[in-house]
């Protein structure tokens, strides 16, 4: 089942991005003024920049709910605000995401609804509106199509859920549509350059990527979402099927470099995973049982961890018993090798033949041993 | 998958659903197949997450054999071809035959299961009446938020409604010819996406006297009715009789509610302090516009304490219309008669005082003066 909103997923709040420098123009001084009144006083508040450069400006929530977060930016950019305690849990849905831009911009939400702010200030801000307007009506004009999905959901019923997954995916599709629309009617918006960067990171769809980045403004194109989204275009394009693979090395657990060509010659499975990511740790057994079934047939296995502490990465490969190459650039979601590959969501992994070229990607289950069947008989 | 069948069936027989018949088969041939597996999964609304139930192999000239379990009752199988269509099928017999070119998945045939056709031909009429509705809802959502007239977005609200009926006319027709429970079920869920709350729950209450204890059903009621509960109730004094009030305006200046008969009456409730008044205001300002010289007044009742604030607003926010200030704020009288809880809030009378419309919002507002109105 394809998630129903997913748009409206890739519109909230990521907290993982690459570094990256921005460019000075259309920027400036802002001031936030914020009122959450349901809020406890004392309480601390943080806003983080999605560039993630710098540390996260936090401020402390005043006796009637209000905060202020003051600061200069080289240009528009994406940022959520949100309590610390909603990292933990899903920081996703319980974050504001707003446009830090020149001038002031006013808050008001309610704690366990900061994902519904009324956000108001700036030409960014507007279109954000706008833009989160319009992934709303679509689904309750068609009289509640999207409820009752959640509520089948709710009800735990799956089936139910299923009945309905014609419909979500022609909703779906008409939303993207409509977004496609404005992303090219916007060639000049910051807003929609960091639209398009979110809907294309998220799909493989190289045209679609392409053509919105082709459409923007040069002062667009080299703005920071501009330049996120012709990294991902350069990713898909060097990672596609039937291209060889990009060459990294990266660090292994007892510090030597291990370089991907010193794997030509055999078939390589290039697996990216981390040690707090559940569905890739879920997968591992999967992959164990791949490298034991296959591993003197001229195949092996290479992972790549998107971890950050090195004692967490080696407990994972001791517990799930990852007997091959493990290396890690220790980065986290800003791992350079992930971007180099355009990692966006993991377990993910590419299969290289002898010769490095990727033949496959993103084998999971059974298909990674069908495909690893019908190419090493 | 043995093992899993046999669970499952052993599930079955502990919770007590026995039943006549043991096996469901589906045979026949697919033709032109990407891949060559196939899986089947049952699908029962209310009850659990589809249940994968057997796996199997097209053979080379395309014909397959799938048996398993049947174990209670009637219910919708969804039969998965590797890169390929998902086809649903219903157990009404025993056994079914399906015939499919997988490039001409939507012509397949089925022998051998009523429901199962019934099921094929609503898929047909229905999927592409959805995605024509789908098409006009999002056309008429991007027009309306431009500056064309209401008289131009009318054109796309009727398109789209139309689509609407229609859309909804098939899966009435459906429903009420399914003589399937199965099927049944499957369409009542399908209504959740178009039919209105009322019709769903008419429809429901229908199906389940038809098919006494069939639980699908009892789920989707159980549904139906925390969404009827979770709606919120209509304005109270929508399609009554206007309360009658009398009060100074801003100005001094007698207004008798009395005096507006045969005239369209917007009586809009606001206050300059309140923000979402005052980004509504250019929406009034506009509608104000358009539409004071077909039979119209505007009167503003402002919830302010003080007149010299409202007549702030008024300037500023270009309201050319009167304003009653009584300075009473929520406890004007005003305000309780017409049961105000939130700002802005808004009536329509019609010419003999009736409120014919309640809390109209942006587009909603002007296409409905637009349709109201004596040209």
């Amino acid at each position: 089942m394809r998630h129903v909103g997913r748009t409206i997923l890739t519109l909230a709040v990521f907290l993982f991005s690459c570094k990256q420098k921005s460019s000075a123009k259309s920027g400036g001084s802002y001031t936030i003024s914020g009122k959450i009144e349901d809020a406890v006083p004392g309480e601390i508040i943080i806003c983080r920049q999605q560039t993630m450069e710098g540390k996260p400006d936090t401020a402390i929530i005043a006796k009637d709910g209000t905060f202020t977060f003051k600061g200069t930016i080289d240009e528009p950019i994406f940022a959520s605000i949100y309590f610390p305690t909603s990292v933990v849990e899903s920081a996703r849905q319980q974050a504001i995401g707003l446009f830090l831009e020149t001038g002031d911009i006013t808050i008001t939400a309610k704690k366990d609804k900061l994902m519904e702010a009324t956000i108001k200030g700036g030409v960014c801000n507007k279109e954000l509106n706008e833009i989160m307007e319009m992934t709303k009506p679509l689904g309750s004009r068609m009289i509640g199509l999207s409820d009752s999905i959640k509520q089948f959901y709710a009800a735990n019923n799956t089936a139910a859920a299923t009945a309905l997954q014609q419909e979500a995916i022609a909703l779906e599709t008409a939303q993207n549509k409509a977004l496609a629309k404005h992303i090219k009617d916007h060639p000049k918006s910051y807003t929609a350059a960091y639209l398009a960067f979110q809907m294309n990171s998220y799909e493989t769809n190289l045209d679609s990527a392409e053509s919105a980045f082709v459409n923007m403004d040069a002062s667009i194109q080299s703005s920071y979402y501009g330049k996120k989204l012709k990294a991902v275009i350069d990713a898909l394009k060097s990672t596609a099927i039937g291209t060889m693979a990009p060459a990294f090395t990266v660090n292994d657990l007892q510090g030597h470099p291990i370089s991907l060509a010193s794997f030509k010659g055999k078939y390589l499975l290039l697996d990216f995973w981390a040690s707090w990511c559940g569905p890739c740790r879920q997968e591992n057994p999967n992959v164990v049982k791949a490298y034991a079934l296959f591993k003197n047939k001229n195949f092996t296995i290479l992972s790549v961890s998107l971890d950050e502490d090195k004692a967490a990465w080696q407990q994972a490969i001791e517990n799930d018993k990852l007997s091959w190459t493990q290396v890690s650039d220790l980065g986290g979601w800003k791992s350079p090798t992930a971007a180099l590959y355009n990692i966006q969501s993991i377990p993910s992994n590419l299969l290289l033949d002898p010769t490095g070229k990727i033949v496959a990607k993103d084998l999971r289950g059974e298909d990674l041993i069908n495909e690893l069947n019908a190419r090493l008989k | 998958m043995r093992q899993l069948i046999i669970l499952v069936a052993f599930l079955w027989v502990v919770a007590g659903c026995n039943s006549k018949r043991t096996y469901f088969e589906i045979k026949g041939k697919i033709l032109h197949a990407k891949g060559n597996k196939l899986s089947l999964k049952q699908l029962t609304i209310g009850i659990q997450n589809p249940v994968l139930l057997d796996t199997a192999l097209i053979a080379k000239d395309g014909s397959f054999d799938l048996k398993t379990f049947m174990p209670y009752g009637q219910d919708l199988y969804v039969l998965s071809i590797d890169n390929g269509p998902d086809i649903y099928l219903v157990n009404d017999e025993a056994s079914v035959t399906l015939n499919l070119d997988i490039d001409h998945y939507k012509e397949y045939t089925v022998v051998g299961s009523p429901a199962s056709i019934q099921l094929h031909s609503f898929l047909d009429a229905y999927t592409p009446n959805y995605k024509l509705l789908v098409d006009k809802v999002s056309l008429y959502d991007s027009i309306q938020k431009t500056e064309a007239s209401d008289d131009d977005v009318l054109i796309h609200q009727k398109e789209k409604d139309a689509a609407l009926k229609a859309t909804n006319e098939i899966l009435t027709k459906h429903i009420q010819e399914s003589s399937s429970p199965a099927l049944r079920s499957y369409l009542l869920a399908k209504s959740f996406s178009t039919l209105d709350k009322a019709s769903i729950s008419k429809w429901i209450g229908v199906s389940k006297q038809q098919f006494k204890g069939y639980s699908p059903i009892d789920f989707l009621e159980k549904i139906i009715k925390q969404q009827l509960k979770a709606e919120l109730p209509p304005y109270a004094l929508l399609n009554k009789q206007a309360p009658q009030f009398s009060s100074d305006d801003m100005y001094g200046k007698p207004f008798d509610l009395d005096s507006t008969r045969g005239k369209y009456v917007l009586l809009n409730f606001w206050a300059s302090w309140n923000t979402a008044s005052r980004d509504d205001n250019p929406n009034l300002s506009k509608a104000y516009r358009l539409y004071k010289d077909r039979n119209l007044t505007v009167l503003g009742v402002s919830l302010d304490s003080n007149v010299h604030a409202c007549k702030l607003a008024v300037d500023n926010d270009n309201l050319y219309w009167r304003n009653i200030c009584d300075t009473k704020e929520w406890k004007s009288p005003i305000v309780n008669k017409y049961k105000v809880t939130t700002l802005p809030f808004n009536v329509l009378l019609d010419t003999t005082g009736k409120i014919i419309a309640a809390n109209l919002k942006g587009r909603d507002l002007t296409m409905k003066l637009n349709e109201v109105l004596p040209r």
